[in-house]
């Protein structure tokens, strides 16, 4: 988590940007006649913007010692593996991430790029073609010890939500390629 | 006698033969998923909202609500055993719990967990049955100036009770809020943040926002760690006579701190937990073996977190403000299934109400039953290879969000608030103060305006009414409190030292 950790100054000079982009977008919420809307539209977003600005500010401008809240420790804590942590930086050489890259940032990356491909493909490619390349993508992805295994679960899953999901609740998942199937 | 009565006719719709097997399922899919590396009872509940749809509300609340218990209690198993705590609510069983897995009675720290949690379970659903309906009574009070109050301190109270700071929390809650009001102004027709996006005219629902900072942000997290083979022998599931007498009182006293904890808006299963654990490690005797795998140090933290679960229903079923992040989150789902909680459910939907608490009793008693036996082999759930897993979730997610509306559109805004959510952990912003104002969000602007509307625009109008400028002024301690508190122990520490 180390690689996406920014400080508090940049962070709060961000969300003051969005804050003034969001009170600009609120003055252009149109108003109507007093009489019959006594609170306009626009005055909840105008005082949400107003207050994320403000603790924006406070975020940004606040002394370097508040910047590490003990949630950093907590999440080092979350994460349940301090021993963990502490070997796989240790290790050097070792894997300090779950796949096959070792930067975190590149292994956050190709996880969002894959699901975001997953994502793009489910409607044109169809729900059990998408998912199942997916899931053993994935699960290559993660260094499974045996691929066989993942194989038979992406398929077993997959089948099993189609069927599930698709002919007993009757929630319409894409068929995409397989549509000419009756699926 | 009127509680009994209620609650008999509670039984009576849970012991339905469909109602008695989605409660055993409920609490088996919870114990399961909880059980699951950072799958909390949040992920649990928002995973199987989508099998609800179309079944009897009642059914529904009791399916979810049996989902929630099941996960708090999983959660306690992957503390025990991995030292690794789904939820922030079972982190400190971990501190006695672990040690003892270690010293290879993992199944006896199990057997104290469960025990421990069917106790406080049961304790603190005596004091929802007596003071629900008190408090139901006093909330019919309420009208839209108090209403807007309430969720003001619902939403300050959970925010200054997050352990990340109070700027962080503030700021997540007001994100929340913000993405609340996106979508068609119900009161005018204005089109509000849509950027000129028809999937947005409806607004975002809370399923994807949910999904995407809890288990998509968690993926993310799990994906940055290596695999850990490590596996301990889960052992006995025995205790000695010695090890119950002790972990008696100290079961009861986490019950009611925990319950009370999981009463107030804000508090619910990790104070109370962690209040538990504290007052418990203040009172014993043998305090220094605390952390070393002390009974009462698991028994106190467990009975705590269950009953603190329980009580966090008292403020969603009779105000309709939830007193965690996973009673937001069961709050959309019944505002989903058509059905407003608060003061009005007593009268307009008595079996939800009472079903709800009845099949939480047997949910209990499911749970014990259900977990005692099977923990050795539940267990082995916590060896489903991570490389399987994570993907897995994120199907999981996708189908979830896609049977929402059927676009694709809701997909990427999913996967947007995954990378959110992992970015905002990372730096330390908490996650439940977003989802809490996400869902707080519109029924305080609706009760903000409608009180504006009733007072002739007189902003006045919370001041002026007592129980509104009470709930406000406590808002404002709720906020203030704390920082003040540190500063001056801060100050008294330094004129010591």
């Amino acid at each position: 988590m180390e690689s996406f950790r920014f400080s508090d100054r940049v962070i709060g000079l961000v969300l003051a940007a969005g804050a003034v982009a969001y009170l600009i977008a609120a003055w252009q919420i149109p108003q109507f006649a007093l009489d019959t809307v006594p609170v306009q539209p626009r005055v909840f977003p105008l005082a949400l913007g107003a207050l994320l600005l403000l603790l924006a500010v406070l975020l940004a401008i606040r002394p370097a010692g508040a910047s590490q809240p003990p949630g950093a420790e907590h999440d080092a804590e979350a994460d349940g593996s301090p021993e963990e942590d502490a070997g796989s930086s240790d290790a050097g050489g070792q894997a300090r991430t779950l796949g096959r890259s070792s930067r975190p940032r590149v292994e956050v990356l190709i996880l969002v790029g894959g699901t975001a491909a997953y994502i793009g493909l489910l409607e044109p490619l169809g729900f059990i073609p998408a998912t199942i390349a997916f899931l053993l993508a994935g699960s290559w992805w993660f260094r499974t010890a045996r691929l066989w295994v993942a194989a038979t679960v992406a398929v077993g899953v997959t089948l099993a939500a189609q069927l599930g999901l698709g002919e007993l609740l009757g929630v319409r998942l894409p068929a995409g390629v397989l549509a000419p199937l009756g699926i | 006698m009127d509680a009994l009565q209620d609650l008999a006719f509670g039984f009576t719709v849970v012991f339905e033969p469909f109602n008695l097997l989605l409660v055993a399922s409920g609490v088996l899919a919870g114990t399961i998923i909880g059980m699951l590396p950072g799958l909390g009872p949040i992920a649990a509940i928002a995973l199987l909202i989508p099998t609800t749809f179309g079944m009897d509300p009642s059914s529904a609340l009791i399916l979810l609500a049996g989902v929630y218990y099941g996960a708090v209690f999983g959660g306690s198993t992957s503390s025990i055993l991995l030292n690794a705590p789904g939820i922030a609510g079972t982190v400190a069983t971990s501190f006695d719990g672990y040690p003892m897995a270690r010293s290879g009675r993992a199944g006896a720290a199990l057997a104290i967990a469960a025990i421990a949690s069917f106790i406080g379970g049961t304790i603190a659903l005596i004091g929802l049955a007596l003071v629900a309906p008190a408090l139901a009574s006093v909330a019919v009070a309420f009208g839209p100036a108090e209403y807007f109050a309430l969720m003001v301190l619902g939403l300050t109270a959970v925010t200054s009770l997050s352990d990340t700071g109070l700027v962080k929390g503030l700021l997540a809650g007001t994100f929340g809020v913000m993405v609340s009001i996106i979508g068609i102004d119900l009161q005018t027709g204005t089109l509000r943040y849509t950027f000129g996006m028809p999937e947005l005219f409806e607004g975002v629902d809370f399923l994807i926002v949910a999904l995407g900072v809890f288990a998509l942000a968690e993926v993310l997290r799990l994906a940055l760690q290596p695999q850990n083979e490590s596996q301990e022998a889960i052992g006995s599931l025995r205790l000695s006579r010695r090890e119950l007498r002790d972990m008696a009182p100290a079961t009861g006293r986490g019950s009611l701190v925990g319950f009370f904890s999981g009463i107030l808006p804000g508090a619910g299963a990790t104070i109370g937990s962690f209040l538990g654990y504290g007052l418990e490690k203040r009172v014993a005797k043998d305090a220094d073996t605390f952390g070393k795998g002390n009974t009462k140090g698991i028994a106190a933290p467990e009975s705590a977190n269950n009953a603190a679960a329980v009580g966090s229903f008292v403020p969603l079923l009779t105000l309709g403000v939830p007193g965690s992040g996973t009673t937001a989150v069961l709050l959309g789902a019944l505002l989903v299934l058509g059905i407003q909680p608060g003061p009005l459910m007593f009268a307009d939907r008595p079996e939800v109400f009472w079903g709800v608490i009845a099949s939480m009793y047997i949910g209990n008693i499911v749970l014990l039953m259900l977990n005692l036996p099977l923990i050795p082999l539940l267990a082995r759930i916590l060896r489903t290879p991570r490389p399987l897993l994570l993907p897995l979730i994120i199907v999981f997610c996708v189908i979830g969000v896609y049977g929402l509306r059927f676009n694709t559109f809701d997909l990427w805004l999913l996967l947007l608030f995954g990378v959110l959510g992992f970015l905002m952990r990372a730096n330390g912003f908490p996650a439940a103060p977003l989802i809490l104002g996400l869902i707080l969000g519109a029924i305080m602007e609706e009760s903000m305006r409608q009180a504006l509307q009733i007072s002739g625009g007189a902003w006045s109008v919370f001041l002026e009414q007592p129980i509104s400028a009470t709930l406000l002024a406590l808002a404002a301690v709720s906020l203030l409190a704390p920082p003040l508190v540190a500063r001056w122990r801060q100050r008294s520490r330094a004129s010591v030292g």
